[in-house]
């Protein structure tokens, strides 16, 4: 490597060499999924992008490179001249050396030692199971006659195949001695390399031009040759090494015309490029002639009949644009803080105020632009995966195909690139694990190829990656058992757990599922690391699977880091700011509401917000910041000495051993909103003395909901400020292992504030959400208990009486029928009782014979039997026997708490007041089963 | 390859004369092959048969001397013709398009 290469060309030819490289990796797999329908445009890009990296490397003499490079576009003319098919170990060998070519190229200057020998070979091999040179096979149409005018002879077939091909023509003209002999060529090897990169369509040597022996050899013949190629102009003429004057691009829209009108004649002598001026002035470029172009104008016009005429592009170090995206930064800190001193004086200097607004205006837009130069396209990333998974699909013996959506949403250059590894894992397992193998599928009756779809789009302020595929999906009870086992739940958690949070164990540390480390992903290394990396970039991951159908990953990142709009909350003396993308909601608990809403579970403060348990957290507790509150008698900040939030104490306790200080000693009062605060208080009138702190307003709770994933918090807060858009700084190094913390900002007042970080909060304050959310189902579970037995105990009962006196009360749901008897219809049997029912003999039931109450009384004529209801085989029956009472007084449906009954004996539910009678809630069933009359039978 | 002295054996048979390099037409030996010719087609006849079959490699310089040994004939009204050329010399006579100028006939 010639040491006189500038630098910035050598880094130059990389970035461009990756960027072809990357731009042709779909194109590449176009080609292989393509087939025969291959569109040439998509040949000739890679084969534009592969003999551009060779060019380079010639030129900046990195042999490897160079050599690599042809071999490959030697493969690509054979495929783009149609004399090789397509074919998966083509593919392979291309793709094997494109990730050679991307090897050399990141470490540019060793590139040399980089082996390349079994890539070489495998496409040596391509080209020799051809028989064929690249390009040996192209013929030229021998012209009969001697000397005929001086134009190209041309198959006019073979120029519209050609033009077809997406060709640029060129006039090119080649000197024997100077541009052949002096180079080291033979005239065979100059056109085999002018057939490597293209085809020559004609060529011929002037006869009036030749001298006879005497003078011959003293005379450098001229060759012209008209040659088509994919290649720009320049790059044609580096590739036929010829100087660039020598080469000329012909008007090929002239050309097309000519031909359409013209379509069948054979031999279309059309003069394209008539007399070819003599060589007086070789190094001359021909002049632009009928037919011909300038070879700019010729260039651009073949660039716009590409539709290559896209905007205008230019490269800039990624350096520069850093630095001024934190320019733009310090810019919006500034504007802040001039807004903020100017603000009062708006009526002293006419005009300030648009100033300001314009300052104010032309910093967001510019700040905005700035941002918007680091922003790229996702599909950055997601289009190196088709790739991956093809390599993978053919390692692995299935089929997969992948889908993209929504790659042009963007996002700051920082975050995409941090998302190549989390991403890349995420594919790798959905490839490895989840999509299972063509018969496995076809067994499921499912599409023997699998689909994985990378969809990117934005909401709210936000962009959403999802990773979808449709494969076997995650099996709960199999995560559940994992995690069990290598000890990151226990079981007794378990049980709470619902399905979603079980497979999102997947996340945890040190969890992975794969039974077999494979060779392509399960190396150990689990979706912890994703979960981290997408933490680290303020975003969240999330996973929705359903057993047989498949897995759905969802990230959920901001779009950029520098600035972000941000709540500015206030604990103490000490300001925060929170991003604006954790926050959900802002509730606000009145004081006096305080010890209603907001209770204790596991030892942990949770907020009751619309029949959801929402844990709590103090901000100054976890951050070890000293809790103060407003005195709402003095106004003044004080020490808080409650611990928990619903605490109470008794009016006056605070003068016990917290003696106001003098209204005076207050510091600067706050309001609760901030900017918009109301005046501070004056001083209490007497009465605000015997005031409790808990109904004062300003004691009352400001909670910020914030979202981690798909849990959510509140953070007691001071006050709120204002939504701020905030130029993040990142941390420090000595305080970066503050979880707490994702950054700092400097206020437009000049203060420096943190920013905290939702995820680390909650790691700080060791919440978890899985005790609350078991706690949650266990008082939803209870509140259905207690619904339950609220509606069993409102019931219909039958009042009845036994004794005088005495009243009982049967449930209406356990009776079948209500008999009235004659006391003469009742045959005695030793010492049971029975009656002709229906022609049955029914036993009887006399209540004191079954608990301990007074006999029904002997002087009555009639009396009322009770028939039970019982389930008999399923269907309702009639019990074999009856209970007998005295009287009945009434039907009613009641509400009653049953009290247990001071009376004993089997069927006694308890005892309740009705109608201001003490009255014995009988249960029929039992009290026969007691009585020994009910068998076989159940209630 | 076909190296060494670069002889010119001319073969005269009627109105035909049949010139044959015995080495490669390549830029160390035309100029003695451009001296020998030069002499040979003093007198043409009415044909001049240039039989290449004894070389294998032919240059710039070469080509050149083809065609120069063609023009030469072609102003002494004597026609010209290459015989016995081999594979990858036809195709350079092919690809230049020098069969317009003369018959090309393969080995």
């Amino acid at each position: 490597m010639s040491s006189i290469v500038d630098e910035s060309i050598i880094s130059d030819f990389v970035a461009e060499s990756r960027e072809h490289l990357n731009r042709i990796e779909p194109d590449l797999l176009a080609m292989e999924q393509g087939g025969q329908a291959l569109s040439q445009e998509t040949l000739n890009r890679v084969f534009r992008a592969i003999h551009s990296i060779k060019g380079g490397a010639g030129f900046l003499a990195f042999e490897s490179l160079k050599g690599l490079s042809h071999a490959m576009e030697s493969v690509l003319m054979l495929v783009r001249d149609g004399k090789l098919g397509v074919n998966p170990d083509l593919m392979d060998a291309l793709f094997a050396s494109m990730d050679r070519l991307r090897a050399m190229l990141d470490d540019i200057q060793a590139s040399d030692q980089v082996p390349i020998a079994q890539e070489m070979g495998r496409l040596a091999a391509i080209l020799e199971g051809q028989g064929v040179e690249p390009g040996a096979q192209v013929t030229v149409q021998g012209r009969a006659g001697g000397d005929g005018p001086r134009a190209f002879n041309l198959d006019a077939q073979e120029v519209a195949s050609a033009l077809s091909h997406g060709m640029n023509l060129f006039h090119a003209k080649a000197f024997l001695h100077r541009d052949i002999k002096d180079k080291g060529l033979t005239p065979l090897g100059f056109l085999t390399n002018a057939l490597s990169v293209g085809q020559v369509l004609d060529a011929y040597i002037d006869p009036m031009e030749i001298a006879g022996l005497e003078a011959c050899l003293e005379q450098d013949l001229a060759v012209t040759l008209l040659f088509g190629s994919v290649l720009e102009q320049d790059l044609a003429a580096l590739a036929l090494k010829l100087p660039p004057a020598q080469v000329s691009m012909l008007d090929t829209k002239a050309l097309r015309k000519q031909m359409k009108a013209a379509p069948s004649v054979r031999e279309t002598s059309a003069p394209l490029a008539p007399e070819v001026s003599a060589p007086e002035a070789p190094a001359a470029p021909p002049e632009p002639e009928e037919g011909t172009e300038a070879p700019g104008a010729a260039a651009e016009a073949g660039r716009a009949a590409k539709g290559d005429n896209g905007p205008e592009t230019l490269r800039v170090r990624v350096g520069l644009l850093t630095d001024l995206m934190n320019q733009a930064g310090e810019l919006v800190l500034s504007r802040n803080q001039l807004l903020r001193a100017l603000a009062e004086r708006g009526r002293d200097i006419p005009g300030l105020n648009s100033i300001l607004q314009n300052i104010n205006q032309v910093t967001s837009e510019l700040q905005e632009g700035i941002m918007q130069t680091r922003m790229q396209p996702i599909g950055t990333v997601f289009n190196r995966y088709p790739r991956i998974i093809r390599d993978m699909s053919r390692q692995l013996g299935k089929q997969i195909e992948v889908q993209i959506k929504g790659a042009e949403a963007e996002l700051d250059k920082s975050i995409v690139e941090l998302l190549v590894d989390p991403l890349t894992h995420i594919i790798r397992n959905c490839a490895d694990h989840a999509i299972e193998s063509p018969e496995e599928r076809k067994k499921a009756r499912k599409n023997p190829t699998g689909q994985i779809l990378l969809h990117a789009y934005h909401q709210g302020g936000q962009v959403i990656i999802a990773i979808k595929d449709d494969g076997r999906g995650i099996d709960p009870k199999k995560v559940l058992a994992k995690a069990i086992a290598k000890g990151l739940i226990k079981e007794s958690q378990a049980r709470d757990m619902s399905e979603r949070e079980i497979v999102n164990l997947v996340f945890a540390p040190g969890f992975s599922t794969a039974e077999a480390v494979s060779d392509i992903s399960g190396r150990g290394v689990g979706m912890d690391v994703v979960r981290s990396n997408t933490e680290k970039l303020g975003g969240h991951v999330e996973l929705e699977s359903q057993v047989g159908q498949g897995t759905t990953v969802v990230l959920r990142l901001p779009l950029t880091l520098a600035i972000i709009p941000s709540m500015i909350v206030g604990v103490s003396s000490h300001r925060f700011a929170i991003p604006q993308v954790n926050v959900v909601e802002f509730v606000w608990v009145r004081a006096s509401e305080v010890a209603r809403r907001i209770e204790r579970v596991h030892g942990a403060e949770v907020l009751r917000l619309r029949d959801q348990l929402l844990p709590l957290i103090r901000l100054a507790d976890v951050l070890g910041i000293e809790r103060t509150y407003l005195d709402p008698v003095t106004g003044a900040r004080r020490e808080d000495r409650r611990r928990e939030l619903a605490d109470r104490r008794a009016p006056g306790a605070a003068e016990e051993g917290e003696a106001p200080p003098p209204p005076e000693a207050s510091p600067g009062k706050r309001g609760r909103k901030g900017k918009g605060a109301p005046p501070p208080a004056d001083p209490p009138p007497p009465v605000a003395r015997l005031q409790d702190r808990r109904t004062d307003w300003r004691s009352d709770y400001n909670i910020v909901v914030l979202r981690v994933g798909s849990n959510q918090f509140g953070v007691v807060v001071d006050e709120l400020y204002d939504i701020e858009e905030i130029v993040v700084k990142p941390l420090s190094e000595f305080i970066q292992m503050c979880k707490s913390f994702s950054g700092a900002t400097i206020m437009g007042d000049g203060r420096v504030i943190m920013i905290l970080d939702a995820g680390g909060l909650v790691t700080q304050a060791h919440l978890h959400f899985t005790d609350l959310q078991a706690e949650e189902k266990l008082r939803h579970e209870e509140e259905k208990r207690k619904a339950a037995v609220a509606a069993s105990r409102r019931r219909s009962v039958i009042v009845c009486t036994g004794a005088p006196g005495e009243y009982f009360a049967i449930p209406q749901d356990q009776i079948l029928r209500l008999e009235k008897i004659q006391i003469t219809d009742i045959q005695r049997v030793g010492d049971r009782e029975f009656v002709d029912y229906r022609g049955h003999g029914l036993p009887l039931v006399k209540l004191e014979r079954v608990i301990a109450v007074k006999p029904v009384s002997g002087g009555l004529q009639e009396v009322f039997m009770v028939i039970p209801k019982v389930i008999e085989g399923g269907s309702v029956a009639q019990a074999k026997a009856g209970i007998v009472i005295s009287d009945i007084m009434d039907a009613l449906d009641v509400e009653v708490e049953l009290e247990p009954a001071k009376v004993d004996g089997p069927g006694i539910l308890g005892s309740a007041i009705l109608q201001h009678n003490l009255t014995l809630f009988l249960d029929p069933i039992e009290m026969l089963r007691g009585a020994g009359l009910l068998q076989g039978a159940e209630a | 390859m076909t190296t060494g002295k670069p002889q010119l054996v001319t073969k005269r048979k009627g109105e035909t004369l049949r010139l044959v390099p015995k080495s490669d037409l390549v830029a160390s030996s035309v100029e003695s092959y451009r001296a020998s010719m030069l002499k040979a087609v003093e007198a043409p006849g009415q044909a001049v048969v240039l039989d290449l079959s004894a070389i294998e490699q032919l240059d710039s310089l070469g080509i050149t001397l083809v065609l120069g040994l063609f023009k030469t004939c072609q102003k002494a009204g004597a026609a010209f013709s290459v015989e016995g050329v081999k594979g990858d010399i036809v195709r350079v006579f092919k690809l230049f398009n020098l069969t317009k100028f003369f018959p090309v006939t393969e080995a």
